[in-house]
């Protein structure tokens, strides 16, 4: 699980930039699989307080649920594209990663 | 109701050495002075002397021993280095081509039989001694590496038949991106694309070319498998706290898993997710119901109680938070996989009635998602489907009676493959309810883990899933036949016997060597040579729509591009008198077929897959395929679009396509694989 908030965000940002370029290096394939593993069920587990190091199966179930359901509700909607998928589950984590440091503070 | 009896057989005031006959008997005589007790952990607390609360670490080892000494570690990580050495080895001898009538277990050289058995062998000490749970751990990874890696390090081409397919639908979504429901082929995953949606997302949103597809989706074995397993000891971890029993379960659902449903497929994926949804119902959603009474007087002796305590964290952010995570993943699940979120919903009610679930209304939550997506976003397949499925409801003898029928088909070698299948999972069955017992015996008393090892049995009278849904029963049934297999052993946290060590190896090395039988004695078929693989791209990166594909059997690399250009025709599904007719006359029968004019392309493909696949599994006359194939060779009708040693594609010579005036009519294409 990644704990920090920075290093999600930066995440985040560089497998964006992975998909919107899609040079198809095999350190993007496995850094974007690593970030749709990881990522957002480490934002999700953050925002619900579930942080401790042996939840990591939780945390990887979370992220390839929410990588499903959010890439086939694009789907659904029309407006969906492999890349947008990818981008989407970039912006899902940041937002998730904002809100948890918005409840956080107040 | 009735007192408590201290136990069954033994009797109290025999003469007896052993510390348990002697806190046995202590046992009884306190509560023939109390008089009745009906629950057993209070009986327990009561006669324990008290004892100060033990740290976490000294609770994680096994009783009455210390940590084990260095010098074992240091032991156990030297036999993984051996065995990594043997694996080496063996990557480097194994020839591909030696893969025979029993798959890769023909093939693998003796000195991976050594490291297996070494691996196995020292893993049950470790376990034993009570190792550390990093050195437990390096010995799973490894097994699961071994065995499921060393076809992906081997192969240069992706195997088995279905996982081309599922590209397929990754193709297919990479092009359109968006669904049909116009049915076809393949229409059950248009249905529920969740895991598509998400890989395609993955694969394409990274810029993988196509062509290097296959050779990612080769790692989904050792990827899922490893998944299994740890979310396997998460969930037996939050039901148990006892590490031996807990490490021999993951280790024997490791090596009991030789179903084979690892490979990159939605099915893999929803278990996964149904693994981990048990494991936060375990940790934060569940209790631990007291014993029943009439059970009470079974038990010959009652565990500690701190070995009974509910330690599981309840609060009520962990219920929040468990709640929610527990419904994205069932979504998840329901719209990713027919049957999974089916059984899970049955695994959940289960455990609600029999109040084990604290969230009593969680099965009703779960409920929305699953049965929203039958009816609205796999509405056009459950349309078509469910009054035929309803029918099959109950049908019991015919989910069972396929999967014997098939085997009663089979070549000699896949008989005995199946045998030792059946072996395996009868072995693990009677080791299970040897461990009910003794769990139950020893005052343990795991229903979630019982209800879970049975509730799976509901898919072979809930509808039908072909000879397929006995496998399905025990793969989802396997972490908790797993869990009950190793309470025989390690029945409770207090009974260390030496011997049990060498029973476990025993057992151990038993079930391995079904497991290889099993789980590698297809190879013969689910490997492709890369022949195979150049005259399938040969057909399907150069589609046209509206083609005609036959096929010797489906067992090819298949579907992976343009699936829906094609109609499909497995030779080896046809009724026996059209096969008759094929087999008396192919030259004539198939060129009647391949002349259809209502296909602009025909082709006709037949491999050295698909007719191991037919051999091994009788689907047709042995060397049929081979007939059919040396007769089409020699007629001029037909053309020879590619040929090695491994794969052969025909079409009509041009001018044969117009020489058939009225062609037969071609049979009906598959109905849904």
């Amino acid at each position: 699980m990644i704990r920090s908030r920075l290093a999600l965000v930066a995440w985040s940002a560089v497998v964006a930039a992975v998909a919107l370029t899609a040079k198809g290096w095999i350190v993007g394939a496995v850094l974007v699989l690593w970030f749709m593993a990881i990522a957002p069920g480490s934002a999700a587990c953050r925002l619900l307080k579930i942080s401790r190091e042996r939840d990591w199966i939780t945390v990887i179930a979370t992220s390839v649920a929410i990588d499903a359901l959010w890439t086939e509700t694009m789907l659904y909607a029309h407006v969906w594209t492999p890349e947008r998928g990818v981008v989407a589950l970039a912006v899902l984590t940041v937002f998730l990663v904002g809100l948890d440091r918005q409840l956080s503070r107040a | 109701m009735r007192p408590i009896r201290g136990g069954g057989q033994s009797e109290p005031t025999r003469a007896c050495s052993r510390p348990l006959c002697a806190r046995f008997a202590r046992t009884r005589e306190v509560l023939e002075q109390t008089g009745p007790i009906y629950d057993g952990t209070v009986a327990a607390k009561l006669i324990a002397p008290p004892r100060p609360s033990p740290a976490r670490s000294d609770r994680d080892d096994p009783p009455g021993r210390s940590r084990p000494r260095i010098n074992s570690t240091f032991g156990s990580i030297g036999f993984l280095v051996v065995v990594v050495m043997l694996w080496i080895v063996s990557l480097a001898r194994l020839q591909l081509t030696a893969i025979g009538a029993y798959g890769l277990v023909s093939a693998l050289p003796v000195t991976m039989y050594a490291g297996l058995a070494l691996l196995t062998v020292s893993m049950v000490m470790a376990i034993h001694r009570g190792e550390r749970s990093a050195v437990l751990a390096a010995h799973l990874v490894l097994f699961v590496l071994m065995v499921h890696a060393t076809p992906a390090l081997l192969y240069t081409t992706l195997r088995y038949a279905w996982a081309w397919k599922h590209l397929g639908l990754v193709d297919y979504l990479a092009r359109h991106h968006a669904v049909t429901h116009a049915g076809g082929d393949l229409s059950v995953y248009q249905n529920w694309p969740g895991f598509f949606t998400a890989s395609t997302s993955w694969l394409v949103g990274s810029g993988v070319a196509p062509s290097s597809w296959p050779a990612m989706a080769q790692w989904a074995p050792p990827v899922f498998e490893l998944l299994f397993s740890f979310s396997v000891l998460a969930l037996l971890s939050a039901m148990e706290a006892d590490r031996r029993l807990v490490w021999l379960s993951v280790w024997f659902f490791a090596i009991g898993n030789w179903v084979g449903q690892d490979y990159f497929s939605p099915q893999a994926y929803a278990y996964f997710l149904y693994l981990a949804v048990l494991v936060i119902v375990f940790r934060w959603l569940a209790r631990r119901p007291p014993m029943p009474i009439f059970l009470r007087g079974f038990v010959r002796d009652w565990p500690d109680p701190e070995e009974t305590d509910d330690t599981r964290e309840t609060s009520p952010e962990h219920t929040r938070a468990g709640t929610i995570i527990v419904l994205i993943c069932v979504t998840a699940i329901a719209t990713s996989h027919p049957l999974t979120p089916l059984v899970l919903f049955v695994a959940l009610t289960a455990l609600a009635l029999t109040r084990v679930l604290r969230v009593r209304s969680l099965p009703l939550m779960a409920a929305v998602p699953t049965f929203l997506w039958l009816e609205v976003g796999a509405r056009s397949y459950t349309n078509a489907e469910v009054p035929g499925l309803v029918t099959k409801v109950g049908s019991l003898d015919t989910n069972v009676s396929q999967t014997l029928a098939k085997a009663s088909n089979a070549a000699a070698s896949q008989r005995l493959v199946s045998t030792f299948g059946r072996v395996e999972v009868a072995f693990l069955v009677l080791l299970a309810l040897i461990g009910v017992v003794r769990r139950i015996r020893n005052g343990h008393w795991d229903l979630g883990a019982i209800v879970l090892g049975v509730i799976p049995g509901t898919i072979l009278v809930g509808g039908s899933y072909g000879g397929e849904a006995i496998f399905r029963v025990y793969l989802f049934a396997l972490p908790f036949l797993a869990y009950f297999a190793a309470a025989a052993f390690y029945p409770t946290k207090d009974l260390v016997r030496k011997r049990s060590s060498w029973l476990v190896a025993v057992s151990s090395l038993v079930i391995v060597t079904t497991f290889l039988f099993s789980y590698y004695g297809k190879e013969a078929w689910s490997y492709f040579a890369p022949g195979e693989v150049r005259a399938a791209k040969l057909i399907f990166d150069h589609a046209k729509p509206n083609s005609l594909l036959v096929e010797g059997t489906s067992d090819f690399p298949t579907h992976f591009a343009n699936y829906t250009d094609f109609e499909y025709v497995d030779i080896s599904n046809e009724p026996p008198n059209s096969f008759t007719r094929i087999l008396a006359n192919p030259v004539g029968d198939l060129r009647n077929w391949l002349a259809d004019p209502q296909f602009s392309h025909a082709y006709l493909i037949i491999t050295a897959a698909q007719k191991a696949q037919s051999d091994a599994l009788g689907s047709l006359p042995v060397g049929s395929l081979d007939r059919i194939e040396n007769a089409l060779r020699k007629s001029p009708v037909f053309r020879v679009l590619y040929y090695d040693r491994d794969a052969v594609v025909f079409t009509l010579a041009s001018a044969s396509r117009t020489q058939v005036p009225t062609p037969s009519p071609t049979p009906k294409p598959n109905p849904k694989r």
